[in-house]
């Protein structure tokens, strides 16, 4: 399976966090609110002009796009 | 009755926007700004109440999203709750966001003070199709867990009954275990640890030395750096099992914890049904149409704000035009009754011309701030706000700039870095507050059109 960023995804594709290539705090900050390698995650929605939001278990989480660029993922099979 | 007043250490701790403030707000009848976006309370808040011949100091914390040093909100909390030693906390939870409040929830219960679960918002999970066994989670987590609904102030005094039942019978929660490998150095550091004397409980610095945790490294470093050496042995030995970095490791062992505890204690009864409010967002936030919105309601705003404005403005001048000669029948002309007359007229002229521009634009703002709609906007323009180097949340203030530069200023303490504070203070002030909307409007608007009027909005400076 390809891996690619969660910028490139699009609205509606479900797909697993396979790695977050930030920093310690980034990584940690994420794995805070839940979002782990191995996470499944729903890509909500795109806005032109701002973030991708994701839906992790029955949450939303909201990244902006510099933090979406280090989160990597694939299709979910 | 007791002679003696018995005093009690109360913190309030959750995620943002949860719900804080209101059930501060309800238990100490204080006033503190409630509004719906997240990180509104900066400062810790205090209030005083008496319940059941306790004095109860009640300390509302600013929402955050964990105990580590991310931020000066965590670092703030966590030392709180670490050397003030509160009687119990209650932590505050959004109901329908469990899965993310959870992980939040662990590492509070790993302070080991005690605590009490206050389950927000419960009123909304029929709408969401869950359903929660709160027996159930109470079972798993070891303290009393309340369903409450915040707005309504239903279940908050059983909330405060709980806490004090814990205290007088000095119950202090257990600490969740989490997966064998991390457990097991754990637990050589605590045998470490325990010769020295430290502020925090022993098992929590010894997960926060395998997260290398700067501050707590620091002080260990300070008492013993032999302990601080065998941690990052142990974290060395963690990343080699797990192929990540220790402190991820931690993060990771939270976090399958509470997709575990989730999945015993919540079940969705019904396929997703969108409710309105859930409709609403979509349509406000909707990644094409989110922008035509967000422009009429804003235009919405100005326009109706002027048209209103001139109208009311004009019924109260003509209602004050003949005012004048009914004085002048009374008083006369001489130099005081004309003197007396002007003070009268500059305030009626303040009221007629300022006022009805003010009220309204009041109005909007609080309807705009209250429905969530600028946390709306702070998602719509997110990426352009991080082209002039602030966070999306940063068009907040400047929206709250125009009614007063004054508390726009002062709500850039939402902002994260002082570099986006900063910015965002600078960038406040040139927002044309509704003083100056009423020169705009009342002036050029009324001499020029409200087409002028609303160019100068896009030049304000």
């Amino acid at each position: 399976m390809k891996e690619f960023s969660l910028l490139q995804a699009k609205e509606n594709e479900k797909l697993v966090v396979v790695s977050i290539m930030g920093g310690r705090m980034a990584t940690k900050r994420l794995a805070d609110m839940g979002l782990v390698p191995g996470t499944k995650i729903k890509v909500l929605r795109k806005a032109i002009f701002g973030p991708i939001e994701i839906e992790v278990e029955s949450s939303k989480l909201v990244l902006g796009r510099g933090l979406a660029a280090k989160v990597f993922v694939q299709h979910e099979e | 009755m007791k002679n003696e007043v018995k005093k009690l250490n109360v913190v309030l701790a959750g995620q943002a926007n949860v719900g804080k403030s209101v059930i501060f707000n309800y238990l100490t009848g204080l006033h503190q700004h409630i509004g719906n976006w997240p990180g509104k309370t900066v400062e810790k808040a205090e209030g005083i109440l008496g319940y059941k011949g306790y004095f109860i100091d009640l300390l509302d914390l600013p929402g955050i999203y964990s105990l580590s040093t991310y931020s000066i909100e965590e670092i703030i909390s966590r030392e709180y709750i670490a050397f003030q030693k509160p009687d119990f906390i209650i932590n505050v939870v959004d109901a329908t966001h469990l899965e993310r409040n959870l992980i939040f929830t662990l590492q509070l219960l790993e302070m080991e003070r005690s605590m009490v679960l206050a389950l927000n918002m419960v009123d909304l999970l029929k709408e969401k199709g869950l359903e929660i066994d709160f027996k159930k989670l109470q079972e798993i987590l070891g303290i009393p867990v309340v369903p409450v609904i915040a707005i309504q102030g239903k279940g908050l005094t059983k909330v405060l009954d709980k806490g004090i039942e814990l205290v007088e019978k000095n119950i202090k929660p257990k600490p969740l275990k989490y997966g064998k490998e991390l457990e097991e150095r754990v637990e050589i550091l605590i045998s470490d640890l325990n010769k020295l004397d430290l502020p925090y409980p022993k098992r929590w610095v010894a997960l926060k030395l395998l997260e290398k945790d700067k501050e707590i490294e620091e002080l260990v470093k300070n008492k013993k750096p032999e302990i601080l050496e065998k941690a990052r042995e142990l974290s060395l030995e963690l990343e080699k099992i797990h192929g990540e970095d220790s402190s991820i490791v931690v993060a990771h062992e939270r976090c399958s914890l509470a997709s575990q505890i989730l999945n015993e204690t919540i079940k969705i009864t019904k396929p997703k049904k969108l409710s309105l409010n859930e409709r609403l967002d979509n349509l406000t936030s909707h990644k094409i149409w989110g922008y035509p919105i967000m422009f009429a309601i804003l235009a919405l705003m100005f326009v109706s704000v002027f048209k209103f404005g001139n109208l009311l403005s004009s019924l109260l001048e003509n209602l004050t035009s003949n005012w004048q000669k009914i004085w002048e029948v009374f008083f006369g002309t001489s130099i005081w009754s004309s003197l007396g007359w002007t003070i009268i007229e500059s305030t009626l002229a303040l009221i007629s011309l300022a006022l009805p521009y003010i009220i309204p634009f009041y109005l909007f703002l609080f309807f705009l701030e209250d429905w969530g709609y600028l946390a709306r906007i702070a998602f719509l323009t997110d990426n352009l706000m991080h082209k002039i180097g602030i966070h999306g949340k940063g068009c907040i203030p400047f929206f709250l700039g125009f009614g007063c530069n004054v508390p726009a200023c002062l709500s850039c303490r939402i902002m994260e870095t002082e570099r986006e504070r900063f910015l965002t203070a600078f960038l406040v002030t040139f927002v044309p507050c509704s003083a100056t909307s009423v020169v705009i409007m009342g002036l050029v608007g009324k001499f020029l059109g409200i087409g002028w009027a609303l160019l100068l909005y896009l030049f304000p400076f």
